[in-house]
């Protein structure tokens, strides 16, 4: 059967698994929850704040999980640091240990920062000796809040968001990246790639804390605020609307280019992607959500009906991004360099990279997002309600 | 200065990490990582001197002469020996003992030949290639009138893989 579809020996398989899928999934998750909580933080976005420290929980218990898929991926993980100790200009790859390490330093400051009252006030008050030598050893000995110390926080926050925005669209653009660079595969070499995964990072990421936020403020573990909702709608559809505009762009140019990848990206449309890239991630997971979105932009007084449609949107936003990222990484292999010749993908359960494995890794964000709430609140800093009188200015 | 204690700490750790990581990674890269490229310098020695696998078919040719000419005559004549029956011995010096279990060896499916032969439309259009296997053998084999015709036909059937070429006329 595989010698009558024209496939090369060397290209009769899927190497890229499940696990390719859901690394970009992860990573987009945490640069989309970042820049959440960064539009309040750094553009002082105030309708966020009730999620600006959640959102950055999410993006942190999303980061520890991020290198885990590529591991279980690796035939040798134990070599998986080399990359970072002997870098290569021409190793893409080398990049993500840098930018990985740097963003996860930049995000676990300003989680600190962020909780700084909290921590101080456990290293004082927690009940066991223990817990207090741990939180004071997390608080580095220092014991003080004054308003002095939440003002200098403030400008580090601001300062880290800043940094920190450039870096989770580094982090993202740069998984992009890795596909946009590969020339020898057409539905992957294109420039646009980094655009494409940052703005569908960015919508995965907004989608995930709509749903969070409904969910977890329904219960009271989050401070409900239907501004707060509206605000995390706009953007998420703004967002929608510039990725929309750029995988639309990147299909419209192999179509209009009609060159030698076109012929193939067309065959694979109509064929292996018609199911999963047509009719459910356009059709399904953009159509559902962008319209939806578009829709609620105009209600104003029904929040009953607002938050429905928020959740429905937002989940289908999700499972389009998801199918996004299985379109591409599985798609772009389910081709052969002859051109003519296609292969199929069929993850099996009990794989080491297969279905099992990738529920595992996708829910094991969610028991870590658990842990981190047990340890510190999810709701937001109250001292800022009561705003020092002295700071401002007569 | 003093609302900045935690934060010069924090950043003292930071340092401290960076340092710590670098002195690291300067201590694990081998000494001859560089050494010609970005890659282990001293790999190359240890290749050389590692015991070949192939062996290339002048190898073969010390015992199965009048078939290495065969082969060599033939249009198969650039394809090494060990890649239809894998390496003559892989570092056993007792070639005798391991010939049954490398005799056996040969791949004689037609997956074996399709591995080449199998049309493709980036191949030469002069180069021999089948792209309907069944068609292939109703017509030609049945030229050859031999009685091998059928789903389990192989190739090796008619052709003599280190001679593949048939003579229609003068078999016919």
């Amino acid at each position: 059967m595989i010698y009558s579809e024209y496939l090369f020996p060397n290209d009769m398989h899927i190497y890229w698994s499940l696990m390719i899928v859901t690394y970009p999934f992860i990573t987009g998750l945490i640069a989309g929850a970042f820049i959440a909580s960064a539009l309040f933080h750094v553009f002082g976005l105030e309708e966020l704040k009730p999620i600006s420290r959640f959102a950055l929980m999410v993006s942190l218990a999303f980061m520890v999980c991020a290198t885990l898929p590529l591991l279980f991926h690796l035939g040798h993980p134990e070599r998986a640091l080399n990359v970072v100790i002997t870098p290569h200009w021409h190793s893409a790859m080398a990049g993500f240990g840098f930018i990985y390490s740097f963003y996860l330093v930049v995000l676990t400051l300003e989680i600190w920062l962020s909780y700084w009252e909290e921590i101080v006030a456990y290293s004082k008050t927690s009940a066991s000796g223990v817990k207090r030598l741990f939180w004071k050893t997390v608080a580095l000995g220092v014991d003080e809040t004054s308003g002095e110390i939440r003002q200098a926080n403030r400008r580090a926050i601001y300062i880290l968001g800043l940094i920190g925005i450039p870096s989770a669209c580094t982090l993202h653009g740069y998984v992009g990246f890795i596909f946009g660079s590969l020339k020898s595969n057409p539905w992957w070499s294109t420039p646009l790639m980094p655009q494409v995964f940052l703005l569908s990072a960015i919508v995965s990421g907004l989608a995930l804390l709509i749903v969070m936020y409904i969910a977890l403020s329904s219960k009271g573990y989050l401070t409900w605020s239907f501004e707060c909702l509206r605000t995390l709608c706009f953007y998420l559809w703004l967002s929608m609307l510039f990725y929309m505009i750029s995988e639309g762009l990147e299909i419209l140019f192999f179509f209009y280019e009609s060159s030698d990848a076109w012929f193939v990206i067309s065959t694979l449309l109509s064929t292996k992607l018609w199911v999963s890239f047509v009719l459910i991630q356009v059709g399904i997971g953009i159509v559902v959500p962008f319209t939806l979105l578009s829709i609620m932009i105009f209600v104003r007084n029904n929040q009953g009906a607002y938050t429905t449609m928020a959740v429905i949107a937002a989940a289908t936003a999700l499972f389009e991004v998801w199918m996004m990222r299985w379109n591409i990484v599985i798609g772009g292999q389910q081709f052969s360099k002859s051109y003519v010749g296609f292969r199929s993908y069929h993850p099996e359960w009990l794989d080491q990279e297969g279905i099992l494995t990738t529920m595992g890794l996708t829910l094991l964000p969610f028991l870590l997002l658990y842990l981190l709430t047990r340890i510190l609140p999810m709701k937001e800093a109250v001292e800022d309600e009561e705003p020092p009188a002295e700071v401002e200015p007569g | 200065m003093k609302a900045l204690r935690h934060l010069k700490r924090a950043l003292w750790i930071i340092a401290f990490l960076f340092v710590a990581g670098n002195m690291i990674r300067f201590s694990v890269v081998p000494e001859s990582f560089g050494q010609y490229g970005d890659f282990r310098g001293a790999h190359l020695a240890e290749e050389r001197a590692r015991d070949p696998i192939h062996r290339g078919s002048d190898i073969c040719g010390e015992c199965h002469d009048e078939r290495l000419e065969e082969k060599n005559n033939g249009a198969h004549g650039p394809i090494p020996c060990e890649n239809c029956h894998f390496q003559p011995y892989a570092g056993d010096e007792n070639h005798p003992e391991a010939h049954p279990e490398v005799s056996q060896s040969p791949d004689r499916s037609q997956r074996a030949c399709l591995t080449c032969h199998q049309f493709f439309p980036s191949r030469p259009s002069a180069f021999p290639q089948l792209a309907n296997f069944p068609e292939h053998i109703a017509t030609n084999a049945l030229k050859l009138n031999k009685d091998h015709v059928g789903a389990h036909t192989l190739c090796v059937h008619c052709h003599n893989p280190h001679d593949p070429k048939i003579d229609l006329k003068q078999n016919g």
